[in-house]
């Protein structure tokens, strides 16, 4: 009986342990996860418009009067350098990893200008361009993420239904592999 | 044969545990974090990337993309002030006054986050568009039916309301002094 309680005791801490090793690859194994479901919108360093609205649309809750892009990139070979003309309203970007991680984000008021020039480099990629500074990123915002592959999701407010198409437009102009 | 039945046993008690505890923790909503100001809940760690692994895990389940701290903030509310849960049978008064915020939306959806498909075109309103009265406050209606006013309609089934604020000083001092608007329900057929 006392040898019971031992195993009943190993298999409760066994179980502790099993939680924990669920609750931390959850993120890694989803299926339905925003980075996962963006792949059946077309191929990656693309910018995708996302849908809002609807049973078709990839990631859950997003705003319905708002309209989004999303591009896949991965930072293996090249840091991210990223181009949109952008609203003259509200827009905001977001950097996610490959896990749905938020590690970066910023919106139109914080970056201080109506278009989005944004440059996303892993630590040693960042020495890199420091030592090889390129004029074509003097004017952008150079972000360092320690990160292999994510997404980036743009969204901009449309106010008004008549000024969807200028914005999607805008969007559909978004550049994630800009030179 | 003792020794096995006995390993078998503890087997069974840790995935019984482990995979019972870890499913219960994460198909509730995130287990840590949230801060309710009234009906309204929030997780103000949604955007930012030390988010606990109890959250990351339910976020990765449901599909979403939190906005970021440089974004917004995002909450949520499924029941109303008197604590019964939101259901489109019923007509409730959304009243009161908005946190600061340089813009935001309040849209009805059913409890996946789904909007309401309605012939108005409807699925919620923003910030510049809503009627106001003199001190600034508002009161929108939800509702299936058509009322008048700033008229929110509603679909079939339990609501949820999600109210974002976009470029708010609340990700930054945190929500504790927030002042949301009320939800009252005014009649159910």
């Amino acid at each position: 009986m006392k040898r019971l309680a031992l195993y009943l005791l190993g298999g409760l801490l066994l179980g502790g342990i099993i939680h924990i090793a669920v609750v931390l690859l959850v993120p890694r194994f989803a299926t339905r996860d925003a980075y996962g479901a963006l792949a059946g919108l077309g191929p990656d360093d693309v910018f995708h418009a996302v849908p809002a609205k609807g049973t078709g649309a990839p990631i859950a809750g997003l705003d319905p009067r708002m309209a989004y892009a999303a591009c896949r990139f991965s930072l293996a070979e090249r840091p991210l350098h990223l181009r949109a003309p952008m609203t003259g309203d509200f827009w905001s970007a977001a950097v996610f990893d490959d896990r749905g991680n938020n590690l970066y984000s910023l919106n139109d008021r914080t970056a201080g200008r109506r278009d989005l020039d944004l440059v996303v480099a892993t630590p040693l990629q960042l020495i890199r361009l420091r030592e090889n500074p390129q004029p074509a990123l003097d004017n952008a915002i150079v972000v360092e993420l320690p990160m292999s592959a994510g997404f980036i999701l743009l969204r901009a407010f449309v106010g008004d239904p008549t000024l969807e198409p200028a914005t999607r437009k805008a969007l559909s102009e978004a550049d994630c592999t800009a030179g | 044969m003792r020794l096995l039945a006995h390993l078998l046993v503890a087997i069974v008690v840790a995935l019984a545990t482990g995979l019972g505890t870890a499913w219960w923790m994460l198909s509730a909503g995130p287990p840590f974090g949230a801060v309710h100001r009234g009906v309204w809940v929030t997780w103000p760690e949604a955007g930012r990337a030390d988010a606990d692994p109890y959250f990351r895990a339910v976020e990765a389940r449901r599909g979403v993309a939190p906005l970021g701290s440089g974004e917004g903030l995002t909450f949520l509310a499924t029941r109303d002030d008197g604590g019964a849960a939101l259901d489109a049978a019923c007509t409730y008064r959304v009243e009161g006054t908005m946190p600061p915020a340089r813009l935001w939306t309040l849209t009805a959806s059913d409890t996946d986050g789904r909007s309401f498909d309605n012939p108005a075109g409807r699925f919620g309103f923003h910030s510049r568009e809503i009627l106001r009265r003199e001190d600034g406050s508002f009161a929108i209606a939800l509702s299936r039916s058509v009322q008048p006013g700033n008229w929110l309609p509603a679909g079939r089934g339990p609501i949820l309301l999600t109210l974002r604020l976009y470029d708010t000083p609340l990700t930054e001092s945190g929500v504790e002094d927030a002042t949301l608007p009320a939800v009252v329900r005014v009649a159910c057929s």
